[in-house]
């Protein structure tokens, strides 16, 4: 995540203020103001006694909104978890999302698992059951271990209480003096590679420090980087571990939902059912272990959608919640070997090239769909902010590299005029860019050439600094509603006025309050869609994982 | 390709001076991609206001013509009667006589493609150039290559999506390994553009988002635009 988006620090805090309250927010935005920094620091520039600071930060902290880093020698420093944060915005697409696969139950489960942040299972267990007491233990307990097999709920290692900067800095350190001596820049990215794969390692949920394997207990334990000893597992051990809820799901959702929408309008509704269950199986819910290319068998394929057309069915009569946020498939008809074998065919002529027919197994290259998706996602921003040719020019640019206007006018099949005022337009809105390469030293305009280009990476920047800015605003405009009718609003939490709003309520006021309502749910709605965004173009991952 | 005419019996060719005839075998040497004026002064080696008379002079006979260049509208090229601009200089079958983008044209030619892909369902260039001949709307024939550059417009604007034939299916019809094109979406979807998350809030198409901060001149308190996206 980039921490040096000023857009995203004001969202950030914006959350906090919305969710947690004034005071939090305050320390909250000092920490983005001043990055690391001490209680004492904090205490000096808000001008707050330092014992109420510390105790703010306590909350922050056991909240994972900030990380904080202790050293042998030093003092404890302090640091903005802008992640953390941002997360709180998910965890009601990720009930959601336990709710479609698992029932009311899980997303009971999975929102106790989010307001504890972190927790045993036998707390998680204690905690659903002592708010559901129709529910038996034993089949909560069994939810959870559903859960974690699908890896709603996964392992908590100490590394992800720690910003991941100062996990690389003990990673290096741990290397020792050897660190010092590398000499050659070959050398140098050799060990930062180390220490990147290093630092993925230490941050992977699928083992802990204790040699705890995941959720199916299938995986033979392995030694970690550090060579930490590995115990065999027992059922006590088992339900100590500590589990976290697992937000990433939410960003693969997001993703699937893109594919889905992608492949539905270019090859119909089956083909996109076979390429979201196909993506499916590549696409790993542990945010730390990167996909490579992954081959899969038509028939395992089958198998799956069957399987998930019959889930679907006997979940036809659940009530389904709708915050707006994607639906579920209610398509039960089974599909043939045959059909799928034909729709990947076809997926796979285009424009769906990451998927590939070798021998008997088809592979879908990961890290190709993912940039597939961001790319589908990225024209989709800038066709809704500039009309046609804009989007032909980007493609051309995407395609060719950094042109000339006359070049982009003859594959355009563009005029001079149409041409300049778009990519003036892009240019303004930040999507193009102009190099100039002179000819000579005097840089004379007649004798310098112009190339326009598109930087995917600053483009992707740009677009999302947008997207935060307006999360922020809506988040804002949130803020204003609800401060209009506060009163009415302080009224309704009354024990008396509770769920008889409309009697309590005089008839003004009951119109004002479901104006409020209405109100809340579209900005809350919107939200939820630019959130979507912000998942493929951020946290859908490049090349390599990193958090 | 340019193309040599007849020439003409009644040209008065005998009555040139020596200048004139130097600019014209000059001229007539490049065939149809002509020569600039100042280049013709800088391969004489002719007075500028000599050049500029026999030019003049070679017009008025209507022995040379001037085209002028879609590259570098300023600058007009002579070239000799009896030939025909090449594309270089015009810019080729996309451009008018004075240079300029047929783009009313263009399109009228990316409608009837569309129309024909979607026809077909899934065609080649060459089954969509067939389609169009047929059907008899333009008043010339185009080649299949003029109509894959329109059709490679229309992938670019994502209205058709590319692929390679793989020869079983819906490619049964089409050898393997060729490319064809099929429609990017429905009838009624393409009437519709794909709407972002963005496009749907007003900050999303706001030109003023950059000015925009709480307590600001333009501030989401104060925005218009906002008052009215929320008037239930």
């Amino acid at each position: 995540m980039d921490t040096s988006s000023p857009e995203l620090c004001l969202l950030c805090c914006q959350i906090i203020g919305d969710y947690y309250g004034d005071f939090y927010q305050a320390l909250f935005q000092k920490l983005t103001e001043l990055g690391r920094c001490s209680a004492q620091q904090l205490a000096q520039s808000l001008h707050v006694p330092l014992r109420n600071v510390k105790n703010g930060l306590a909350g922050l902290v056991t909240l994972r909104l900030v990380f904080h880093c202790t050293v042998h020698d030093g003092p404890t420093t302090y640091t903005a978890d802008l992640r953390g944060v941002y997360q709180v915005l998910r965890i009601g697409k990720l009930v959601q999302l336990a709710h479609n696969d698992h029932g009311s139950l899980a997303a009971r489960i999975i929102e106790t698992a989010c307001n504890l942040k972190h927790c045993t299972l036998l707390e998680l267990v204690d905690r659903v059951s002592r708010h559901d007491e129709a529910t038996d233990e034993s089949t909560i307990r069994s939810m959870v271990q559903a859960l974690i097999a699908d890896q709603y709920l996964i392992n908590l290692r100490a590394t992800h209480l720690k910003a991941t900067s100062d996990v690389h800095r003990e990673i290096e350190s741990s290397m020792g003096s050897a660190v010092a001596r590398i000499t050659g820049t070959k050398a140098k990215i050799e060990h930062e590679e180390q220490v990147r794969l290093q630092t993925n390692q230490s941050l992977d949920t699928s083992t802990t420090e204790y040699g705890y394997c995941d959720t199916r207990g299938t995986r033979p334990t392995e030694g970690d980087q550090n060579g930490a000893v590995r115990a065999p597992q027992t059922n006590d051990m088992r339900d100590e571990r500590l589990l976290q809820p697992n937000l990433y799901r939410v960003v693969l959702h997001a993703e699937m939902q893109g594919l889905r929408a992608s492949a539905t309008r270019t090859h119909g509704s089956l083909a996109a059912k076979v390429l979201v269950a196909a993506a499916k199986i590549v696409a790993n819910p542990n945010a730390w272990t990167p996909s490579p290319v992954i081959n899969f068998k038509t028939k395992s394929l089958q198998k799956t959608l069957v399987i998930e057309a019959d889930h679907e069915q006997s979940d036809g009569n659940d009530v389904v919640m709708s915050n707006g946020n994607g639906s579920l498939d209610r398509d039960t008809s089974s599909v043939t070997i045959a059909q799928v074998e034909a729709s990947l065919s076809r997926l796979a002529e285009g424009p769906y090239i990451f998927i590939e027919h070798m021998i008997e197994d088809w592979y879908i290259d990961k890290s190709a769909m993912d940039k597939y998706v961001r790319e589908e996602e990225l024209f989709k921003v800038l066709e809704s902010r500039i009309p046609q040719p804009a989007p032909r020019i980007l493609r051309i640019l995407m395609n060719k590299g950094k042109l000339e206007e006359r070049t982009l006018q003859e594959l355009g099949l563009l005029g001079a005029r149409d041409l300049k005022q778009a990519l003036l337009e892009m240019k303004r809105l930040g999507f193009i860019d102009l190099q100039e390469i002179p000819r000579n030293a005097q840089r004379q305009p007649n004798q310098t050439v112009f190339l326009w280009f598109h930087d995917h990476e600053r483009v992707q920047r740009y677009v999302l600094e947008g997207i935060y800015k307006s999360m922020t605003r809506l988040l804002q405009l949130l803020d204003l509603e609800r401060t209009k009718i506060e009163s009415t609003l302080a009224k309704i939490e009354r024990d008396d006025v509770k769920g008889n709003e409309k009697q309590a309520l005089g008839q003004a006021e009951y119109a004002v309050l479901s104006r409020y309502r209405k109100v809340e749910a579209w900005l809350n709605t919107e939200i939820a869609r630019l959130d979507d965004s912000v998942a493929i173009l951020r946290d859908v991952p490049t090349v390599t994982v990193d958090f | 390709m340019s193309k040599r005419k007849r020439p003409d019996s009644n040209v008065p060719s005998q009555s040139m001076t020596d200048q004139e005839k130097i600019l014209y075998n000059l001229i007539q040497s490049k065939q149809g991609l002509g020569i600039w004026s100042r280049d013709m002064k800088r391969e004489t080696n002719l007075p500028d206001n000599v050049v500029d008379k026999s030019l003049k002079s070679l017009l008025g006979k209507g022995l040379i013509k001037d085209v002028v260049n879609v590259q570098f509208k300023g600058r007009k090229h002579y070239l000799a009667s009896e030939f025909e601009p090449s594309p270089e200089i015009t810019g080729g079958k996309w451009y008018d006589d004075q240079g300029r983008l047929d783009s009313e044209f263009i399109n009228f030619l990316k409608d009837q493609c569309l129309k024909h892909i979607r026809n077909l369902k899934i065609a080649t260039v060459d089954m969509v150039a067939d389609a169009i001949q047929r059907s008899r709307v333009l008043k010339r024939d185009y080649s299949s290559q003029e109509i894959g550059e329109i059709v490679r417009a229309l992938v670019l604007d994502d209205h058709v999506i590319e692929m390679r034939s793989n020869g079983v299916g819906e490619f049964a019809s089409i050898p393997t390994g060729r490319m064809c094109y099929k429609c990017s979406r429905s009838l009624d979807a393409a009437k519709e553009p794909r709407v972002g998350a963005m496009a749907s809030i007003p900050c999303g198409v706001c030109p003023r988002i950059a000015h925009c901060t709480p307590g600001g001149i333009i501030s989401p308190t104060t925005c218009e635009y906002y008052t009215k996206w929320l008037d239930f």
